[in-house]
């Protein structure tokens, strides 16, 4: 009798979880099916199967829409922001939640507090800022406002990782004789390595994707990321929806694989607390 | 090895009132076994956390090997500490846990591999090497923790209620570990720990701390059977001592207590010595043990006699603990009586007090009051 309500159950849970995978993973098939076919072929039948796979499309994105330069640009600029947030802000929750100092939860409520502004509030005084430094239409400059957009969520998230570490292991570190940068290198890191990865896959996405900055504070098509090069193909009159497609997986591949190798450590920081 | 000397050491919180520790004077004997015994928050794992460094030293100072140590970082003052939770680096292997501490103070790596060894040999750790924190049990865990402190061969170890996670037959195990490692080695030890059978059981000897402030130092029996107050009484022994207020006074050339209606003759106290006392309230304080059935063939004490009704019955196998409803007594009174006792709830029974170990004290001070007569 257990073993048949077992079966049950399983086909039950089975049936439940390949419904939700079709849910989530149906759109990503569909342009991934979208991205090797023409807008043509798209227009006549936009739910087919690809009857040729343009793998072509790819090669053109790449080459001759800009797509290497954009994708480099992504890279270049989606790397260095996200390192450079990882760095500062786990050094930043390391000693707010590491040490006593005055005004320490006041400043903890100063940084995540700049949350609750919306973009758009802070879109055209950034912009002013850019200009008069000289950073409007500069990857460097780009890379400085997502730094600056992504650190007070960061900060938030790791702080409250690290103050549930005990204490009593950077007093252990102490006695051991390390100091206190050290510390934070050889323990904090280390041991918030889940929290930290969760900080990274959120980051990595968001600044990957984002669009609204990079639309306002970059001109240049040289400097231009993968989403500003996807809005290429949205002309006037026309929408080159295979080609979007195609741009769409560019930009996304480098997502998935991320998550592929960091998700397993993602979830564990998500969900660090929540059991013994 | 080495001396640990703690002068006037007074220790205040940034937003605090009081003093977690207040004017802690104590010399710590090279070689010597302390532990610091008292109930939580009595500022006796403050007290450790200066002598390690951990906490900053508020007014007072501390010398290690007569050398003044007030402001040398934790680091330097070559200190192992053994933690509650043990604190073991969850992303190191246990070989990684021992050798992290010579690793920093750049001890050569055949040295190290040596020391590892020597170390996870003596405390049988070889075959968990390779293991993380996570798939060892709570002893061995605490014995990779006492491994990584004995493995920097420091002057001085200090121990932060290393058994309190343990099971009790664990700790029993562990206890005696200790103790043997600590003739081994011969180092100066702190422990810090509310366990009175761990304080009575593993120290050479015992600071009572209460409030902040030192009540007593002493050997464990010596402190058990002088306590300086009643704190003290109260809180070494279980259960704890009987302390109750009476009235003393003169009886022939003997005093006596008064209570209720019962008046015991004390032959062996020096009327002398309590003459500030008497014909006023006394605070008398009596231990479980030192009340009886009938006489023992082996005491030769004077014991007086008192009578008493049974209000509980707590038989534990090797012995019988009664509650005494007592005339004169509101406070609860425990006897610690023979395994054979067959008391029950409600039973009038005479019972037997050994006057010898009966212990006054002050009522305005709560000190114990220097009382029996000179040999």
């Amino acid at each position: 009798m257990n073993l048949i309500l077992r079966r049950w159950k399983q086909t039950l849970l089975l049936i439940i979880l390949s419904a939700y995978t079709a849910y989530s993973a149906g759109p990503f098939i569909w342009v991934a099916m979208m991205s090797l076919r023409t807008t043509p072929e798209i227009s006549d039948s936009p739910y087919a199967f690809p009857m040729e796979f343009h793998w072509e499309k790819y090669k053109i994105a790449w080459s001759q829409s800009n797509y290497d330069i954009y994708f480099w640009n992504s890279v270049m600029v989606t790397g260095i922001a996200v390192l450079s947030v990882t760095i500062i802000g786990s050094m930043a929750a390391h000693c707010l939640a590491r040490y006593r100092f005055p005004g320490n939860r006041i400043l903890l409520f100063v940084i995540f507090s700049t949350l609750i502004f919306p973009p758009q509030i802070v879109m055209i005084s950034l912009f002013q800022v850019l200009v008069e430094y000289g950073l409007f239409d500069t990857r460097s400059g780009l890379i400085l406002v997502y730094i600056a957009l992504s650190l007070p969520l960061t900060v938030f998230i790791l702080e409250g990782f690290f103050s549930r570490l005990p204490q009593d292991l950077f007093d252990a570190a102490k006695m051991d004789g390390y100091s206190d940068f050290e510390i934070y290198w050889r323990l904090t890191l280390p041991i918030g390595l889940p929290a930290i990865a969760t900080t990274v896959i959120l980051n990595f996405i968001h600044i990957w994707n984002e669009f609204l900055f990079a639309v306002v504070l970059i001109a240049d098509d040289s400097k231009r990321t993968l989403p500003l090069g996807i809005q290429k193909f949205y002309g006037d009159r026309l929408e080159d929806v295979g080609m979007i497609a195609t741009g769409v997986m560019i930009s996304v591949i480098p997502v998935i694989l991320l998550y592929v190798f960091f998700s397993e450590k993602m979830i564990r920081g998500m969900t660090a607390g929540a059991v013994k | 090895m080495a001396d640990v000397e703690l002068k006037n050491v007074c220790k205040r919180y940034p937003g605090s009132q009081g003093l977690a520790v207040d004017s802690l004077c104590l010399a710590i004997k090279d070689g010597e076994f302390m532990v610091l015994l008292g109930p939580s928050g009595c500022g006796k794992s403050t007290a450790l956390r200066m002598i390690a460094g951990l906490e900053s030293i508020t007014s007072g100072n501390l010398f290690i090997d007569g050398k003044k140590m007030d402001e040398i970082p934790a680091k330097n003052r070559d200190i192992a500490m053994v933690f509650q939770s043990y604190a073991l680096y969850p992303h190191m292997s246990v070989e990684g846990n021992l050798a992290f501490g010579l690793k920093r103070r750049g001890v050569p790596k055949p040295e190290i591999v040596r020391r590892v060894k020597d170390v996870a040999d003596m405390l049988g750790l070889s075959e968990f090497l390779t293991r993380k924190p996570y798939a060892l049990s709570g002893g061995q865990r605490q014995r990779v923790a006492l491994g990584r402190a004995i493995v920097r061969d420091p002057k001085v170890f200090l121990f932060d209620e290393p058994l309190s996670n343990l099971d009790a037959a664990l700790r029993v195990s562990t206890r005696n570990e200790l103790v043997k490692q600590h003739q081994r080695l011969g180092a100066t030890m702190i422990y810090v720990t509310h366990d009175q059978v761990e304080a009575m059981t593993m120290g050479e000897r015992i600071c009572i701390i209460n409030q902040g402030k030192l009540v007593q130092v002493g050997e464990p029996l010596e402190v058990y059977r002088n306590p300086a107050d009643t704190f003290v009484a109260k809180f070494l022994g279980n259960p704890p001592t009987n302390l109750f207020s009476a009235h003393l006074e003169t009886s022939g050339d003997d005093v006596a207590i008064k209570f209720g209606n019962h008046a015991v003759s004390l032959p062996s106290l020096d009327p002398l010595k309590l003459a500030p006392y008497i014909n006023r309230p006394i605070i008398v304080g009596i231990r479980p043990e030192d009340i009886f059935e009938r006489q023992p063939s082996h005491l030769k004490s004077p014991h007086a006699k008192i009578s008493a009704k049974v209000a509980a019955v707590e038989a534990l196998g090797a012995e019988t603990l009664l509650i005494l409803d007592i005339d004169g007594i509101e406070e609860v009174f425990r006897a610690r009586l023979d395994r054979n006792c067959i008391a029950r709830v409600g039973n009038k029974m005479p019972i037997l007090v050994n006057t010898d170990e009966i212990h006054l004290f002050d009522p305005g001070s709560n000190r114990a009051i220097d009382c029996y007569r000179d040999e």
